[in-house]
């Protein structure tokens, strides 16, 4: 089904500037057909709900990478997201073989769907776990991020010195670090190439 | 912190040329270390990308909208808006008797809460047998984590496996997660037709009552008073401490 207000371009620019409407128009004209899947392939509704978010995050950073090209509509591609996405979920949950899903024709999306589908969870968890520190790191920790000299860091914190200022950020990175470390499972980490980092 | 600061050092591009050496060495050698440098660049990525993250908020918010749009003077909206009103009638009673009560809420927990002791189990579908026997298994032998992992496994494949969320219920009170064991009990309907029944309504009061909820937990004693089964005498004796 395509959406029968906005162009594929629309949508995609949309979604990029996330308008709520635009959004809402993912979910008029795109949801049912996902779930009609998710349903005849051993999923409910919570499962449908849950993979479309998941398949518009990965649309989102598709999206925003000015290297991206769409060379199908914009349904199929969804579509095709869907697909990869849940033949790992469906993987995952192990009780269910991949042989029972349904094999039709579709088109083959960019092998890096899966990865940057993990990416983002990732991304998510440790974005949570950088909320969650005291306001003070955040604020030395952003500044650092966002490219601030660190002459000026010092002067906006208060800080007594460059070289406190150094230390701050590297503790309460390290605080971070160990946080993220206690609470999320590595077993489930895959970053594709083990070589690189 | 030493580690710290030469891997940030390294990402951002201002390690001394002999560390960055020593770095990449030792990164060659050591998965752990890759690793390592791996998150420091995603968690750097992660703080630096606000938009990924509010992106997730709004996507929630959207569906939300989009799966439960409230329709002006349904039946379901007036009913949801009578609901809001008893809640907020109800909350001043919720103050007045959380406030005023003669016993500790928790002290009373502490008082009656025992370990449930796990039932045999006889369900038709032999895997989901299995798979809640083995789930007993480890509640019983204090393996909570192993026991909530395959409840949820359960759960997930069957929502209406009302056993496993009863014993889901059990094992988050056992460990503490008081709000999940609630929010577990809750999830079986009041028409559940079970011998369990009677068990889910004394442990979700005795939750609530650990929770802090006091009223919530009051009305849930009443009700357990009311039916006269196997918990109403320490159902009874609850509420008479409870009272202002």
């Amino acid at each position: 089904m395509r959406s029968v207000k906005f162009s594929d371009a629309e949508l995609l620019n949309g979604l990029v500037s996330r308008d709520e409407r635009i959004l809402g128009e993912y979910y008029v004209s795109y949801f049912q057909s996902v779930r009609r899947f998710v349903l005849s392939n051993n999923g409910n509704d919570e499962d449908a709900r849950d993979l479309f978010q998941d398949v518009l995050m990965v649309l989102f950073q598709k999206a925003r990478d000015e290297h991206f090209t769409l060379t199908c509509t914009l349904s199929t591609y969804l579509y095709s997201i869907s697909r990869i996405l849940w033949l790992k979920e469906l993987g995952k949950r192990k009780w269910i073989s991949y042989k029972s899903v349904e094999h039709e024709d579709f088109i083959d999306t960019d092998s890096d769907i899966v990865l940057i589908s993990e990416k983002n969870e990732r991304l998510i968890f440790y974005r949570k776990s950088f909320e969650k520190l005291s306001s003070k790191c955040r604020k030395v920790l952003t500044l650092f991020m966002d490219g601030v000299s660190i002459v000026e860091i010092t002067v906006r914190m208060g800080y007594k010195s460059v070289q406190h200022t150094k230390n701050r950020r590297y503790r309460c990175k390290l605080t971070l670090i160990n946080s993220i470390k206690a609470e999320y499972d590595y077993n489930t980490v895959s970053y594709g190439n083990n070589k690189d980092y | 912190m030493e580690t710290t600061r030469i891997i940030e050092q390294y990402l951002d591009g201002t390690l001394g040329d002999e560390e960055k050496r020593v770095l990449e060495e030792r990164a060659a050698l050591d998965k752990d270390f890759r690793e390592l440098i791996r998150l420091h660049k995603e968690v750097n990525l992660s703080i630096r990308d606000k938009d990924l993250s509010a992106f997730q908020t709004l996507i929630k918010k959207v569906s939300a909208n989009h799966f439960h749009t409230p329709k002006l003077f349904s039946l379901k909206y007036c009913l949801r808006l009578t609901a809001i009103l008893v809640i907020i009638a109800g909350a001043g009673v919720i103050l007045k008797y959380s406030l005023f009560r003669c016993v500790g809420a928790e002290e009373l927990y502490q008082q009656y809460y025992t370990f449930y002791d796990a039932d045999v189990v006889s369900r038709s579908a032999q895997t989901v047998k299995d798979a809640l026997d083995s789930a007993l298994i480890s509640y019983s032998s204090k393996d909570y984590a192993e026991a909530l992992k395959i409840l949820n496994i359960i759960i997930k494949r069957d929502q209406e496996n009302f056993l496993a969320w009863f014993y889901r219920g059990l094992t988050c009170l056992e460990t503490n997660a008081t709000a999940e064991a609630i929010q577990s009990f809750n999830t079986i309907p009041i028409s559940w037709n079970s011998p369990f029944k009677e068990h889910r309504d004394w442990y979700l009061a005795l939750a609530l009552l650990h929770h802090g909820e006091t009223a919530e937990a009051a009305k849930a004693f009443n009700r357990i008073n009311d039916a006269e089964g196997y918990y109403a005498g320490r159902a009874n004796k609850i509420l008479q401490k409870l009272k202002p």
